[in-house]
């Protein structure tokens, strides 16, 4: 078990993994997310980990979607919404998003890269 | 469907009832065909990308059965133009209507960060981003045509910008 204490998401299309990673955790995608309302799914799932990295305190989360083939528009507005919710915690609890991305999913170089201005001081993207 | 004689390098035609579980498998398929077709795996992904934001919209605001997606490759004009058509309410035609202005006002870059910003606060399943992420992702325009309940929305995809360093950012 990871540290935040939170069971893995698999299911027929994506698995989303977390491992301990240094001083914080490593959240990998892989599969393709592109059901009707990513939200109702990923949401719960989404604010249980920001829950749990505030209760343990970690400043970083690694968000890793080298191995994600696709993500829907629907999916990118989840993704937003945890990022917001990062982003407007107190300073104390703040913590910063570093995402992996692959260069070779096109998606990825562009939507992705766009995500870090909506702060570009909590978001950092790597390229792989 | 009627079969129309075509001079194109490499066409593609398909025709499904509005069903989500069937966009994954065009989205795959068209993408396979497209790296085929044009040979260039970038290409064919981003063109896809679109393609499955397209029949996402044509299903989510669909009004009757019926989804067609065409794939028209010109290769003299290294042009690709995709479309997808599908019948749809007054109501729902004046809603898209109304996002393609939109996000056909602003520059590609700050019509998709602003996009992003509201779909943050929706509280729906939708997002609205689609139309502002295929004009930031592909650098291209989108075109829609009405004829009473079918809406035929088309993007003309220069294969040589999507390829080459004109895409990258």
């Amino acid at each position: 078990m990871n540290k935040l204490g939170i069971d893995d998401y698999i299911s027929s299309t994506i698995s989303i993994n977390i491992k301990d990673y240094e001083n914080s955790v490593q959240i990998f995608f892989c599969g393709e997310i592109d059901m009707q309302d990513p939200e109702e799914i990923f949401m719960p799932f989404f604010e249980n980990i920001h829950n749990k990295i505030i209760e343990v305190g970690l400043k970083e989360v690694n968000l890793n979607f080298e191995n994600l083939n696709f993500l829907n528009s629907s999916g990118i507005k989840v993704l937003i919404k945890w990022i917001q919710k990062g982003l407007f915690l107190p300073e104390k609890e703040k913590y910063k998003f570093k995402i992996y991305a692959s260069s070779k999913i096109p998606w990825q170089i562009n939507s992705l890269k766009l995500l870090s201005m909506l702060s570009p001081t909590l978001i950092e993207i790597k390229v792989i | 469907m009627k079969l129309e004689k075509t001079k194109n390098s490499g066409y593609l035609e398909l025709v499904f009832g509005p069903r989500w579980t069937y966009i994954a498998t065009v989205r795959n398929f068209l993408q396979r065909f497209l790296l085929v077709t044009i040979g260039n795996n970038k290409s064919a992904d981003i063109i896809s990308m679109a393609a499955s934001e397209l029949l996402e919209n044509a299903i989510k605001y669909a009004s009757e059965e019926g989804t067609k997606i065409s794939a028209n490759y010109f290769e003299e004009e290294n042009t690709l133009i995709l479309s997808v058509e599908n019948f749809s309410s007054k109501d729902n035609i004046k809603i898209l209507l109304d996002q393609i202005k939109e996000v056909n006002e602003g520059t590609p870059e700050e019509m998709y960060l602003k996009k992003m910003l509201q779909a943050a606060e929706r509280t729906d399943g939708g997002s609205q981003l689609g139309f502002a992420r295929i004009r930031y992702e592909s650098g291209s325009d989108i075109e829609v045509e009405i004829k009473e309940d079918l809406v035929k929305i088309s993007i003309a995809f220069n294969l040589c910008r999507l390829g080459g360093r004109g895409i990258e950012r």
